[in-house]
């Protein structure tokens, strides 16, 4: 993501970031004034230290590399708040850039049922997401505002027969370049789960923002099925990796081939034994299939429930 | 021509998900004006969507000779299949120009009735093939045994408008599958895209068909089969 030392980013976005450095933790701040900083964690060649001023630092074999005034500390794990819904995770894996779930979410939703379009000869930077429910736009739209600060535009279309559906659209460089750099939507025809940025969190709203877009509950005489389904098969692929990584055993991938100018259907799903998981875990923002869930969740909670009574 | 792409194939994505409902006309017509030769003998337009309440998958796929009226068939189709009840996705409009007349192979003549013996006949098939599965005996216990085979239904129809419109729906539960292929033709025909239907054919691919799911529901086992990605 962007261009030069990570340093030299983190300045970029943050004013933030160390420009001095000495090895002993003695260290001097902008006016110069003498302050100490002690190490509170290491993560192999990574050495996070905390000022007397309540500030972290992260050092990578010695050096700077940042400066945070704010920390997300877990067991495993220290997490700095960057910016536009980004996170510095800071681990025994070495550091990587994620997003937060809530902007997990949004590639999701971009993944399914938005886009990111722009050309040397329309330079639009259009963000979009389309849905015919208003409840989904709302989402999308809370979520960007959460993370990027600007509330997208919301077109409100009429369709032929007087039915509604809704597009919210942004046309900012910014969010574009910083949504395209994590190769979620590289093309219009294909989307990319962005693992390298996802930590489970991440992977689990990035699910239920595509599952609100491109996935379905439906019901027949063998009960309900929840499935999740896209005509880009390396997309669906690592949808169906992302269920793997998380624990769950989606059922294999079908494929309803077509020759061309109709394209081919891929669809997985969840099997039954996972569908309160999935209701708990991953969940959705769509509201039929919101309602759905929810009921699927009471009545094999109650099942499983009574199994244990029975066994217990 | 926005968010147009082709391959060497001759086709081209006209329209797709998320795009101004217009942008379909407009980059229908530019695609023919630009690449009509006198050796093409057809225009396909084929529609790729999906009713998202159930999961059903449909196809819609136009045969036009006529390069003149193309813009106004597609932006017509594309009204027909994002007017359909239920969340309806439409992924894409692909236009094709080809050098063969395709339309000619699509002959769908069967009616529901034989539709319908086919269907359980291919069930009766498939419950025999399946039965003997280890996976479905381990879990069976000596409960009934339902295969639940995925479908496509196709129609055929004769039209004024096109030289023949197909449609083609996808979906596990049959009774689904002809009841969205009977609003798609009935809409199709209402909008005078179609003037009726000639006939229907049934595929269940039986020698393909893997067991995709295994469930039990009310003493029943039901054996879901579906074409898996290799």
């Amino acid at each position: 993501m962007g261009g030069g030392s990570a340093i030299k980013q983190y300045e970029r976005r943050f004013g933030q970031g160390g420009s001095v450095y000495e090895k002993e933790s003695t260290i001097h701040d902008e006016r110069c004034e003498k302050y100490e900083a002690k190490t509170i964690r290491v993560f192999g060649e990574y050495e996070i230290r905390k000022t007397e001023k309540e500030e972290y630092e992260v050092l990578k074999k010695g050096e700077l590399i940042g400066k945070f005034s704010k920390a997300i500390i877990e067991e495993d794990r220290f997490l700095f708040p960057l910016s536009r819904g980004t996170l510095l995770e800071v681990s025994e894996e070495g550091r990587r850039e994620i997003t937060t779930s809530r902007k997990a979410e949004i590639c999701g939703l971009i993944a399914s049922d938005g886009g990111l379009y722009s050309t040397r000869e329309h330079p639009d930077y259009e963000v979009h997401f389309t849905s015919k429910h208003g409840e989904l736009i709302e989402r999308y739209n809370d979520l960007f505002k959460e993370v990027y600060g600007i509330e997208p535009h919301v077109y409100h279309k009429r369709k032929r027969d007087g039915r509604e559906y809704f597009e919210a659209r942004t046309y900012d460089r910014g969010v574009y370049f910083d949504l395209l750099d994590l190769g979620i939507k590289p093309k219009a025809f294909k989307f990319h789960v962005p693992f390298k940025h996802l930590d489970k969190d991440g992977l689990k709203a990035y699910l239920r923002g595509f599952f609100s877009g491109d996935g379905n509950i439906s019901k027949s005489e063998e009960g309900f099925s929840i499935k999740i389904s896209s005509t880009c098969e390396e997309g669906i692929k690592e949808l169906w990796e992302a269920f793997k990584l998380l624990g769950f055993h989606p059922n294999p991938i079908r494929v309803s081939k077509r020759e061309p100018p109709l394209h081919d259907y891929y669809v997985f799903s969840i099997p039954e034994e996972e569908y309160v998981r999935f209701a708990e875990e991953i969940g959705t923002y769509h509201p039929g299939r919101a309602k759905r869930l929810e009921s699927i969740r009471l009545k094999y909670k109650s099942e499983e429930e009574k199994r244990e009574g029975r066994e217990g | 021509m926005k968010r147009s792409s082709e391959d060497k194939m001759s086709h081209a994505t006209v329209w797709m998900w998320g795009d101004d409902l217009e942008a379909v006309r407009v980059n229908s017509e530019k695609y023919v004006s630009k690449r009509w030769r006198e050796t093409i003998k057809e225009c396909v337009i084929g529609i790729t969507g999906r009713e998202r309440d159930e999961g059903t998958i449909f196809y819609l796929t136009a045969y036009s000779s006529n390069p003149e009226g193309i813009g106004d068939l597609a932006e017509r189709l594309l009204n027909v299949a994002l007017n359909l009840e239920g969340d309806v996705k439409v992924d894409f409009v692909t236009i094709l120009l080809s050098d063969h007349m395709n339309s000619g192979k699509e002959l769908y003549r069967d009616d529901l009735e034989h539709v319908e013996e086919e269907y359980e006949r291919n069930k009766r098939i498939l419950t025999e093939r399946f039965s003997m599965d280890p996976r479905v005996k381990t879990k069976s216990g000596g409960r009934e045994i339902i295969v639940v085979p995925e479908m496509s239904l196709k129609c055929e129809l004769d039209s004024d408008y096109a030289s023949k419109i197909i449609t083609d729906v996808v979906d596990f539960d049959f009774q689904r599958v002809k009841n969205f292929i009977h609003s798609l033709s009935k809409n199709l025909i209402q909008e005078g895209l179609a003037k009726n239907i000639v006939g229907y054919k049934l595929f269940i691919d039986t020698e393909r068909l893997e067991i995709e799911n295994i469930s039990i529901h009310k003493d029943k086992v039901y054996v879901r089969l579906a074409t898996l990605l290799s």
